[in-house]
């Protein structure tokens, strides 16, 4: 089976590696528990142009002080650039995030996933940025919490993927 | 006397020798941590590039690296960030990849030593916590501060209703007959009080919206100002409350031109800053003095000197003169808000602000602002 490579990519304590867990393992946790370095999950996607293999990458946060490196960013197929919400400053780094991918493998598919829908009550975007984010890329709003769009999420991705 | 084969398992390393393309020997004891991974190979003391990139799926983009590092001339070592696997029932464990490049072998080297890569995380788990509290905190005190500004701009429509009703009764009291004689000096300090007030609000509003950036900031090439007219107006305007403090207001010109400079810069402001600086002179001048308001250039720039005889500002406040509730010179209602204000409209326009003493006594404000 085709195996597929997929980055998360965005700032730390936006949900990266809550979206995975609850894709992959159906399960979330409110405690915050930073990732160092990488991980990698694996996970059959069944869409309607066929089946693949999600090499998963949940990479550290990105800050002004710990940058991605292009290294982890070769041989992706797709990538994920994830924002929060409740967080305006979590979209700052998004644009160069993008550019680094597109230096790296060239254009691949890519979906800007806007988390943790599910807390309106804190939530701090407006038009203006969420305008700026879908110039970025498809937006698909997300919560890790409730599951909300995490699956539409990763079978859209892996079907642009596959050549949809 | 060789190695003890145990020093690398002692160490957590799991220490592999490149031989051939895409092979790899296990050298000496492996570690407690590598034996689950290494159960399903062949043959326990060697093993491929590809058992290794499924089994640690993170090294295929390591390897990489290294490859170019052995195959390169010069000894050399490179390492990689941590990466976590799955450990058969508990936590994930981390690891650190290494590539050397030594005289003689090529070695990669997987490092797991969980006491030190713990540390590590730990480590960052307060920074990444500290990070978001600051964050949370700055958004509380920015929300703090629109709801304070939002209860201070409500203030000022009942204060323009007060300053309102006693502007009509001044100018309706009977010229003569049964007025109380007090009554005309109580009305003008009702006044001179709402309009006080009105001011210090205005102070409040005006830095709120500077810090937030809120004034429609940055200036768009447009935006620009006769400067002489702005110090016009603003004296005609204090002049009433200068005439009853017997103080004069004097404008004056280093040239003959009874026009410009044209600034770029918004006149309402301008005229802010210059009644800050002017009000501030006519509260420490002396009864019967002058306070000259002059208009020059300096290095291709306009400035404006506010010159008063007061007893100027002591010296232990001059380096924060400029700063928020920086209380100018004795307090006396004001908010300590003023000068801060008139630093951010200024040098957020290209411009600068300073204080010198004046000899023999007073006190001297400028500032200066690119004309256009
Ligand atoms: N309510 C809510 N909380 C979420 C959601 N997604 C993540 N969180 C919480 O946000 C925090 C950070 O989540 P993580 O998944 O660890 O974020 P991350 O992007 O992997 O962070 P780093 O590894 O530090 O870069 C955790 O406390 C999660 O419980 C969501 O959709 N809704
Ligand atoms: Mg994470």
């Amino acid at each position: 089976m085709m195996q597929k490579k997929v980055c998360m990519l965005g700032t730390f304590s936006v949900g990266k590696t809550s979206l995975v867990s609850r894709y992959v393992r159906s399960i979330f946790s409110e405690r915050y528990l930073t990732t160092i370095g990488v991980k990698i999950d694996k996970k059959v996607v069944a869409t309607a142009r066929g089946e693949a293999t999600l090499l998963i990458w949940d990479i550290y946060g990105d800050d002004e002080f710990q940058a991605v490196r292009a290294s982890f960013l070769q041989g992706a197929s797709g990538y994920f650039l994830v924002a929060d919400g409740t967080r305006r400053s979590s979209l700052a780094r998004l644009p160069a995030l993008k550019s680094l991918m597109e230096d790296t493998v060239g254009k691949v598919p890519c979906r800007i996933l806007l988390n943790k829908v599910d807390l309106h009550a804190d939530w701090e975007l407006g038009t203006v940025e969420e305008q700026a984010l879908a110039e970025l890329g498809p937006v698909i709003k997300t919560s890790a919490k409730t599951g909300q769009g995490v699956e539409e999420a990763f079978v859209q991705l892996t079907t642009h993927m596959l050549g949809g | 006397m060789p190695l003890s084969t145990d020093l690398l398992a002692a160490l957590d390393l799991l220490a592999l020798r490149s031989i051939e393309s895409e092979c790899f020997e296990v050298l000496g004891t492996p570690p407690a941590w590598a034996a689950p991974f290494l159960r399903s190979l062949p043959d326990a003391g060697r093993l491929s590039r590809a058992w290794l990139c499924d089994t640690f799926p993170f090294l295929e983009s390591f390897l990489c690296d290294a490859a170019q590092l052995w195959s390169g001339p010069a000894p050399g070592r490179i390492e990689s960030v941590s990466f976590a696997v799955p450990w058969p029932g508990g936590d994930d464990l981390l690891l650190v990849a290494s590539a050397l490049r030594l005289p003689t072998d090529c070695l990669l080297l997987i490092d797991g030593n969980q006491a030190h890569l713990h540390e590590q995380l730990r480590l960052l788990q307060h920074a990444r916590d500290a990070h978001l509290v600051h964050q949370r905190l700055q958004r509380d005190v920015l929300k703090r501060d629109i709801l304070f500004h939002s209860i201070v701009h409500d203030l000022t429509s009942q204060l323009s209703a007060m300053r309102g009703v006693f502007q009509l009764l001044q100018g309706s009291l009977p010229t003569s007959g049964a007025v109380p004689p007090e009554l005309p000096g109580l009305l003008a300090a009702g006044l001179r009080a709402a309009t006080k007030q009105e001011a210090l609000i205005a102070d409040i509003l005006d830095v709120f919206r500077s810090e937030t950036g809120s004034d429609g900031a940055p200036l768009d090439e447009a935006t620009s100002c006769d400067l002489g007219a702005c110090i016009d107006e603003t004296v005609k305007l204090l002049s009433p409350s200068a005439s009853w403090r017997r103080v004069t207001l004097r404008v004056q010109r280093a040239d003959t031109a009874s026009r410009g400079p044209t600034i770029r810069a918004e006149s309402r402001r301008v005229e802010r800053v210059l009644s800050n600086l002017i009000e501030n002179a006519l509260r420490y001048a002396s009864r019967g003095s002058e306070i000259t308001v002059t208009l020059g250039q300096r290095d291709g720039m306009a400035v404006v000197f506010v010159d008063d005889d007061g007893p100027g500002v002591p010296r232990e406040l001059g380096a924060q003169l400029f700063e928020k509730f920086a209380r100018a010179r004795s307090g006396g209602g004001k908010t300590g808000l003023g000068l801060y204000f008139c630093r951010l409209t200024i040098t957020r326009w290209g411009g600068q602000i300073g204080y010198e003493p004046r000899q023999p006594r007073g006190a001297r404000f400028w500032f200066s602002l690119p004309t256009v």
